[in-house]
């Protein structure tokens, strides 16, 4: 099965309209490292991740901007720091503030424009100053009339922005001060302007849309030829008939994930189409309109990858099975049977186009495979949701040890304590089970005013540090962890960064929510196997037609 | 700003935003690549070329370094991050012959010298001689570094010599083969010379 995972993976690389030098550029930028790991390995970054100058959720927002091409406004702003660097009158300030001293975080940029030195604009009438409150570092700078600020917690991005820019165009730096050391605002719009403008003659080499452009043409045109409005269960399969022989539609899988975002892509647009097909729609309000849709999508989505890394909270193989739900977690309420012929014949067909590829295709490959597999299917994503929670137990016998020492060594009540009731709160199954154990009968999952519960009041977290002390509980994650192996579960494995737990364990607790919706939604289908099997069987023999149809006529 | 340069303003949102979805995946997908352990053609990052300058004794530096040498572009930027860098500059001297080899190299700020070794003439000692070096970079006082590094750079090669910890003399050295590249690259008067540290 893993050989599944590997091979749809690989799948991406086929179907790439994204040039091969824009996906190395984003690769590069993935594992950019720092220079001395050592001095920014403080306490709460000290482990996975942290030798690497970006972090993945920068890289992602910046690969959002530009596939959204959403680059004006951090393009500004960037120039605007720049103009700080340039005009601070610190010699080479530009290439030592991103390279030297490699200020990349914002703890780091907050430090760096704390020293007065690096804030002198000998200009007159201008400003660079760092404000710093409770709450927040801003860069506030000044320019006769015109002022900006850049909050710290920009750092990460704007950094990871001059690093691609430093890659892909040459002379940014000679460019930048050119533009802007000793000018004031006409000097930071021009050079944003000129950003701009690379980035644009960039994209239109190595991201040419053209081949979205026609698979999208496809889809509206099928649906209206089958008089439909969108795509349901059916209309996928139908629809994955209908391709055979069509370039980059082909794969069951590639497909069904094209269809979700064709989905995604008109319901979010419907209502607004009225104002976007105006002709003098103002291409940067659309680009942000864009920008914001894909946000919506994107914030939903639940990051199965990371759950593969140490803690170790899923394996690969149980990624690849959970990673369409994880993808389109709203969408694929509608499309059950979708998500279960993805993983099925999705599996099916990698199996054919490899033997294909290694000359070893034969009919056998074809005829109708092991019986009930849509019901086996539905059977691991439910087992998956107590696999999940048996990682939770795990996790928390973790926290529920080092507090154990705290207490031995009486040390006063610490973030461990804090941790302990953040993750309980956040499992409102495993609470909910657990408070019916002990004698506080209350209804956890909701608030005063039967609302979820926003924040905990004292009396909850009382509530719940009770139960945290149930003797039921406390054996479960013991037995939990201990029957647990994987990376991050044993004492050769375990990380120091709690952290790491803490993120994961959220994480997957989101996953698990998602799974019990979904599994919940489509109960009607899922709860008869002889329904499923009487599909699985009707597909089935489609499927295997169609595909011994196309590979061996 | 009165131009911009967003472009597809004339498709359908929705089509802009499929595309926008599509291309998100993959360029998300970058990452899987690398996670896979499969890797697309490496690129070096402006940093790693950086690091490269900076550390060359580092276990990645050796590998990045003949990367860095198959590509102009990249030999460009790494001139340019020792041009921001270097200590000490010794430009290429104008040479009669473009093969001009030369086993001494005398600066206002230093001298370059090759001795071959009496009793091993498999080996040449390179030694720098009274450097005087540019202010530190982060203004610090004026010590000694404990490591430095001598970087050459020709038209077609970049090539870097580890420093042994400078003498009582404030002198210097590393030794080097009579034929390696490094030997060539060092007696060559069309080199230009860097000092890091």
């Amino acid at each position: 099965m893993t050989e599944q995972g590997s091979s749809a993976q690989s799948d991406n690389q086929f179907a790439v309209n994204v040039s091969e030098s824009l996906m190395a550029d984003f690769a590069m930028l993935r594992e950019t490292p720092f220079y001395r790991i050592d001095k920014h390995t403080s306490s709460k970054a000290s482990s996975k991740g942290s030798r690497n100058k970006f972090s993945p959720k920068t890289i992602d927002k910046l690969a959002q901007h530009i596939a959204c091409r959403h680059y004006a406004n951090v393009c500004f702003e960037l120039s605007h720091l720049c103009w700080a660097l340039t005009n601070n009158s610190v010699e080479n300030a530009l290439f030592n503030y991103f390279y030297i001293d490699e200020v990349v975080t914002a703890h780091a940029m907050q430090a760096y424009f704390t020293n007065t030195e690096h804030c002198q604009c000998p200009l007159t009438q201008a400003s660079i100053d760092m404000q710093i409150s409770e709450s927040r570092a801003v860069l506030q700078l000044t320019i006769h009339q015109h002022s900006f600020s850049i909050h710290s917690t920009r750092a990460n991005l704007l950094a990871a922005l001059m690093e691609w820019l430093v890659s892909i165009l040459p002379n940014v730096f000679d460019q930048a001060y050119e533009h802007l050391n000793g000018k004031g605002f006409n000097g930071i719009q021009s050079f944003a302007l000129l950003l701009q403008k690379d980035i644009y003659g960039y994209l239109k080499a190595h991201l040419p849309p053209a081949k979205s452009q026609s698979k999208f043409l496809q889809m509206t045109q099928w649906l209206k030829s089958q008089d439909r409005n969108d795509f349901d269960d059916e209309g996928v399969f139908q629809f994955w008939q209908f391709c055979a022989g069509k370039e980059g539609a082909e794969k069951l899988t590639t497909l069904t994930r094209d269809v979700l975002q064709f989905e995604q892509a008109i319901q979010s647009t419907r209502a607004r189409s009225a104002i976007s097909y105006a002709e003098d729609a103002d291409t940067q309000v659309l680009a942000e309109e864009i920008f914001e849709i894909v946000d919506s999508y994107v914030q939903q989505t639940i990051d199965v990858e990371a759950l593969c890394d140490t803690p170790k909270l899923l394996s690969k193989q149980q990624a690849h099975r959970l990673s369409l739900i994880a993808d389109f977690p709203e969408l694929c309420l509608r499309f059950p049977l979708t998500v279960v012929r993805y993983d099925v014949f999705g599996a099916v067909q990698a199996k054919c186009i490899q033997a294909q590829r290694n000359k070893k295709l034969d009919a056998t490959l074809f005829s109708p495979i092991q019986e009930n597999q849509y019901w086996d299917f539905v059977q691991k994503l439910m087992a998956q949701k107590e696999l999940n929670r048996l990682n939770f137990y795990a996790v928390l016998h973790i926290f529920l040890l080092q507090r154990e020492e705290r207490v031995s060594t009486s040390q006063v009540a610490s973030e461990i304590d804090e941790v302990c009731i953040e993750l309980l709160a956040a499992n409102n199954e495993v609470l909910n089970e657990f408070a019916k154990e002990t004698d506080i009968a209350i209804d956890i999952g909701k608030g005063k005013n039967g609302l979820d519960a926003p924040q905990l009041s004292i009396t909850q977290a009382q509530i719940i540090e009770h139960i945290l002390q149930t003797p039921a509980l406390i054996k479960a994650c013991k037995k939990a962890y201990q029957q647990n192996n994987r990376q991050g579960f044993t004492d050769a494995t375990r990380l120091k960064n709690n952290q790491d737990y803490v993120d994961g364990i959220l994480l997957l607790i989101d996953l698990s929510k998602v799974l019990a919706r979904f599994i919940h939604t489509n109960m009607h289908l899922f709860s008869s196997t002889s329904v499923l099997n009487e599909k699985y069987r009707a597909d089935g023999f489609i499927f295997s037609d169609e595909l011994r149809r196309r590979m061996m006529e | 700003m009165s131009e911009t340069y967003t472009p597809r303003a004339t498709a359908p949102i929705d089509e802009q935003v499929f595309i926008a979805l599509q291309e998100y995946e993959q360029l998300r997908g970058a990452q899987r690549l690398t996670i896979e352990g499969k890797r697309l053609s490496r690129k070096l990052s402006f940093t790693d070329i950086v690091h490269c300058v900076r550390e060359p004794q580092a276990l990645a530096s050796n590998e990045h370094l003949s990367i860095i040498n198959q590509s102009i572009d990249y030999r460009r930027k790494y001139r340019f991050v020792l041009k921001q860098i270097a200590r000490l500059q010794s430009p290429r001297q104008i040479a009669a012959s473009t093969n001009e080899h030369a086993f001494e190299r005398k600066d206002e700020r230093f001298t370059l010298s090759m001795k071959i070794i009496e009793h091993d003439t498999a080996q040449v000692n390179m030694t720098l001689h009274n450097p005087v070096f540019d202010h530190d970079l982060t203004g610090g006082a004026r010590v000694l570094p404990k490591q430095a590094y001598l970087h050459s750079e020709t038209d077609d090669e970049i090539g870097v010599v580890i420093l042994n910890e400078a003498n009582q003399q404030g002198e210097f050295s590393a030794l080097m083969k009579p034929h390696s590249d490094h030997f060539a690259q060092l007696t060559n008067i069309n080199a230009h010379l860097y000092v890091t540290f």
